[in-house]
This record gives structure tokens, C-alpha cells and sequence, in this order.
């Protein structure tokens, strides 16, 4: 009997699942990757030889200090940052949500999106180019990365709150600034501070990697211990970034649990 | 006078007509049912007396102004005498109540007062007032996300009522509640209208509280006045006409509405 009903073969799935693993096995010949010298003895015993190398970690008073004052300016740079970003992606998410005709919003959405898509480090890297060594190319990277995400966001957050509470405010002989604050800032501000925090967060982990490329913080001193095989002192810098990694989260947990209880 | 429309007809972009021909006056103080269908046109109605709509043809006076012979400056302030009670969709959830009722004056007050009442309430005491002639003075710094619908209609009403404007208009304020709210809502707008000797002009989808609350009828089918009468005066027949299917016509089709046999045959007494 052949009555049974049968699935078509599907040759697309045939044809596609073939291409993944050729493309994976392509890649492995093509990368040449070393993984059994990864697990050869050898490699083990000076593994272990350099993992060693970091312990104990260096816990002079003079290098604390250092790192502590690494590790606040490296959170002041994310804050700064941040809260630029947030002004320039409000400037920008106006007319990237089409609050000023067309034109504007294809011109925001296109600003944006160059924003966006260069990354912190590269962003970083022509900071300290033009505003030199130090902090201020951190905070820029950060600023201007950031509000290429956050103006995207707000942008959306605008573009999907009703209309009707603005409106209704607009009728009433409401300017337009004032039915904006009245009408479209309960609806959205809640979701762009959201937005703004967990931006925040994520800087404050992307500014300790900053100073790889000279832009302050604590990656300027991890960069400085590695490059002169200070391992010590390089692992209580990796120490600081995971206490400061842990204590955003705790905080940040913290913080939503309160407003989830508060409302 | 409130209002004054003389041969007025809206057009919408794509063609389609909305109102064709509508002459309807009213006096001061004048409170007005629109009764119809839906989409015969009690919005875009109640838009053009709004002033947020412009009317393709006709004359259009609004308390004694033509609404758009005059400056972008001179239409805000006008806008500012003219109160619209919204569905509770147009009060924003997080915000609170007394914000939103605050927000009724944006049309009167300086930009700079708007934006300082935004951020600390400057005139709370005005608020509760209006608010506690609506049973609902002690919610005045919750947020509107904790109220019941039929509160939260309250508080749109309250917002209209603090505005103080020298008419009232209101698009369909009871159909999202149940009818003994519905029937309270009416109720308090006709009140507050009498007291303080505004028009009021509410469409309706309840015919009962139409005839019950408000001294006159306007009834709308299809972009004309079918009828507009006194309360007293509508008929079962006018109703069955209203409502009861357009002669030669799908009912789906608003274009083919249009085109059919004139309503006013339909509907036996023309009361003004």
C-alpha cells in the first residue's frame, strides 16, 4: 500500500546542509588551526607555566592605588560616554522616528547607522588619533558608538507608542513641544532609561578594554603589564575588571528589582 | 454662537467622500447628540468642530471664528476654547492623574508653565477641584495605569472640564464601558455642560442616552444629516431608518453608500 502520505524530499535542505559542512571543513583546511599541538604534553606543562605566572596577583598598596584609580576613571568614562550618547541619540532619534518629513529621517537613519556600524575599538582608535592619549578618546568612542545604538532604539520606541495622546494634545492648542513632553514622554521614557542603563552596563565592560588602544581606564594598564610580562600585576588589573564586571550586574539587579517592585 | 457649518463636505485624500453638504448651527450652550451608523461620519464631524480638520468645501465657523482664515497662532488659541473628551486611549498609562488633568491648559498656558507643570505640579489644587466633582479627588497622584477604565474615562473627562473650554466636544466617550458607567459618564457631561452654560456636542452609540440626556438629535448617515431634531420628536421610523440598511446598496462598500438613493428619502420627518 502506498497510501501512506510522504514528505517531498526536500533537496534545498539536501543541498544546504552539504554546503555548511563543506564550509566548515573549508575553513579548518584553510586556518590551518593546531588543535593537537593544543593538547600535546608540551603545551600543557608551559601552559600551566604561564597560567602560573599570574598567581599571586601583585597586592602592593602603590599598585592598588593604581588600580582603584584605573577603575574609577575607567567608570567615569563609560558614564560620560554614555550620558553624551544619550543626548545625541535624542537629538537624532526625533527625526530618525519622522517626526521632520522624509528627507530628515532617511538622513538620521543614515547617521545612525555609520555610527553603529564602526565598533567602540575602531572608533577608539581614530579618537585617540585626533584627540590624543588618554580619556577623552574613550569617552568619544563610547559617545558616539553608543548613540548610533541608543538612536536606533528611542527611534523605534518612538515610532511604535500610539499617536493618540500627542494628538489629542495637539487639538487642544498644545505646542509642540509641550504635547511631546505630556503625550510621548510617559510612553517612551520609561523604555529609553531601560535602554540607556543596560547601554550604560555594557560601557562600562567595553571602557575597561578601551585602553588597549590608548583610550584610559584600566585596559591602559592591562596593555602596559602584559607588554613588559608583569603577569602579577596584570592579573589583579583582570581581577579589578571582573570585580567591576560583577558588581554592575549586582547593582543593575538590584536596581530592576526595585523598579519592578515599585510599580 | 458655537458653531456655525454651512455647506461643508470632507473629502479625503483617496476620493472617497466623508460629508457631503453639512449645514448644522447651533447656538450657546446647545448640547447635541450625533447619533448613526458607523462610519457615516460622526468623527470626521466632530473633527472638522475640533478645528484639527480642514473641510475640502464650505463655510465653517467655530465660536464665532472662521477656523481656517486665520493664523497658525490664532488657530492654537482657538483650539484652547474647544475641549474634546478623548476615548482613555489617549491618556498615557505611566502617567499621573493629576499631570493629565494639568495637561488641559497646555493650550492656554505659556510654553515655560507647560514645561515647569511637567516636571512638579503647579497647579494641583485646580486638578483635585475637577477631579473631586467626579468622585475621584483622592486618586489624584496615583498613576493612571492603577485606574478602572470607567476612572480612567473620568479623568479624560476631568482634563476637558479643567480646560475650561467654551465647548465640548466629546467622540464616542461611554462605548468602551459598561451601561451603568455609561450611563454616569453621560450623565456628568450634560451636568458639567449645563453648569457652566457651554455647548456639548458627544456622539453616540447608545440611541437610549442620546434621547434620555441631550435635548437635541443630529442623526448622520452615510456623510448627511439624516434628521436633527429635539429629543422629543425622534421617531421609531427615523431610527429604523437610520440604522436599517441603505436601499441598493452593500453595505460593505462606503463608495457604493455614497452613490445610492439619498438617505433623506429614507427617513419621513425632517425636523428642522
Amino acid at each position: 500500500m502506498d497510501s501512506i502520505p510522504r514528505p517531498r524530499p526536500c533537496l534545498t535542505c539536501v543541498l544546504g546542509a552539504l554546503a555548511c559542512f563543506a564550509a566548515v571543513w573549508a575553513s579548518f583546511a584553510w586556518l590551518d588551526l593546531p588543535f593537537g599541538e593544543l593538547f600535546a604534553a608540551s603545551a600543557l606543562t608551559d601552559m600551566g607555566r604561564f597560567v602560573g605566572a599570574f598567581f599571586p596577583p601583585d597586592l602592593s598598596p602603590a599598585f592598588l592605588a593604581k588600580v582603584a584609580s584605573g577603575t574609577l576613571e575607567t567608570l567615569a568614562i563609560s558614564a560620560i560616554g554614555t550620558v553624551l550618547a544619550v543626548v545625541a541619540a535624542v537629538f537624532l532619534a526625533l527625526p530618525a522616528a519622522g517626526r521632520f518629513g522624509l528627507p530628515a529621517r532617511a538622513g538620521a537613519r543614515l547617521v545612525l547607522n555609520f555610527l553603529r556600524s564602526v565598533p567602540e575599538l575602531v572608533w577608539a582608535t581614530l579618537m585617540v588619533l585626533l584627540a590624543g592619549l588618554g580619556p577623552f578618546a574613550g569617552v568619544l568612542a563610547l559617545a558616539l558608538h553608543t548613540a548610533g545604538v541608543l538612536g536606533r532604539l528611542f527611534a523605534e520606541a518612538l515610532e511604535n507608542s500610539p499617536a493618540e495622546p500627542e494628538a489629542a494634545l495637539r487639538e487642544l492648542g498644545a505646542g509642540p513641544v509641550s504635547a511631546f513632553c505630556y503625550g510621548v514622554m510617559p510612553l517612551v521614557g520609561a523604555q529609553w532609561l531601560a535602554y540607556a542603563l543596560y547601554r550604560w552596563e555594557m560601557n562600562i565592560r567595553m571602557a575597561a578594554i578601551l585602553g588597549f588602544v590608548g583610550a584610559g581606564g584600566l585596559g591602559t594598564i592591562l596593555y602596559y603589564e602584559l607588554s613588559l610580562f608583569h603577569e602579577a600585576r596584570a592579573s589583579t588589573v583582570i581581577i579589578a575588571m571582573l570585580g567591576l564586571s560583577v558588581l554592575v550586574d549586582t547593582v543593575s539587579a538590584l536596581f530592576r528589582r526595585g523598579r519592578l517592585a515599585a510599580q | 454662537m458655537s458653531f456655525n457649518l454651512a455647506g461643508v463636505s470632507v473629502v479625503h485624500r483617496n476620493g472617497a467622500v466623508a460629508l457631503e453638504d453639512i449645514s448644522l448651527r447651533a447656538g450657546r450652550g446647545e448640547r447635541i447628540a450625533l447619533i448613526g451608523p458607523s462610519g457615516a461620519g460622526k468623527t470626521t464631524l466632530l473633527r472638522l468642530l475640533a478645528a484639527s480638520l480642514k473641510p475640502t468645501r464650505g463655510q465653517l465657523e467655530l465660536l464665532d471664528t472662521p477656523a481656517w482664515s486665520i493664523d497658525a497662532r490664532a488657530l492654537r488659541s482657538l483650539r484652547a476654547r474647544i475641549g474634546m473628551v478623548h476615548q482613555s486611549s489617549a491618556i498615557p498609562p505611566r502617567q499621573r492623574v493629576v499631570t493629565a488633568v494639568l495637561a488641559g491648559r497646555l493650550g492656554r498656558w505659556p510654553r515655560w508653565k507647560g514645561l515647569v507643570s511637567w516636571l512638579y505640579p503647579l497647579d494641583p489644587a485646580g486638578a483635585q477641584r475637577e477631579l473631586a466633582r467626579l468622585d475621584l479627588g483622592e486618586r489624584l497622584f496615583d498613576r493612571c495605569d492603577s485606574l478602572s477604565g470607567g476612572q480612567l474615562q473620568r479623568v479624560a473627562l476631568a482634563r476637558v472640564l479643567y480646560q475650561q473650554p467654551e465647548l465640548i466636544l466629546a467622540d464616542e466617550p461611554v462605548s468602551a464601558l459598561d451601561p451603568t458607567l455609561a450611563e454616569l459618564i453621560t450623565r456628568l457631561l450634560n451636568e458639567e455642560a449645563t453648569r457652566r452654560g457651554v455647548g456639548l456636542v458627544a456622539s453616540l452609540h447608545a440611541v437610549d442616552l442620546a434621547l434620555r440626556y441631550f435635548p437635541r438629535v443630529v442623526g448622520v448617515r452615510a456623510g448627511r444629516i439624516a434628521f436633527d431634531c429635539a429629543a422629543g420628536q425622534v421617531s421609531e421610523a427615523m431610527l429604523a431608518g437610520l440604522y436599517g440598511p441603505v436601499p441598493g446598496a452593500a453595505g460593505e462598500n462606503p463608495e457604493a453608500d455614497r452613490s445610492a438613493t439619498p438617505v433623506g428619502t429614507a427617513v419621513p420627518l425632517m425636523c428642522r
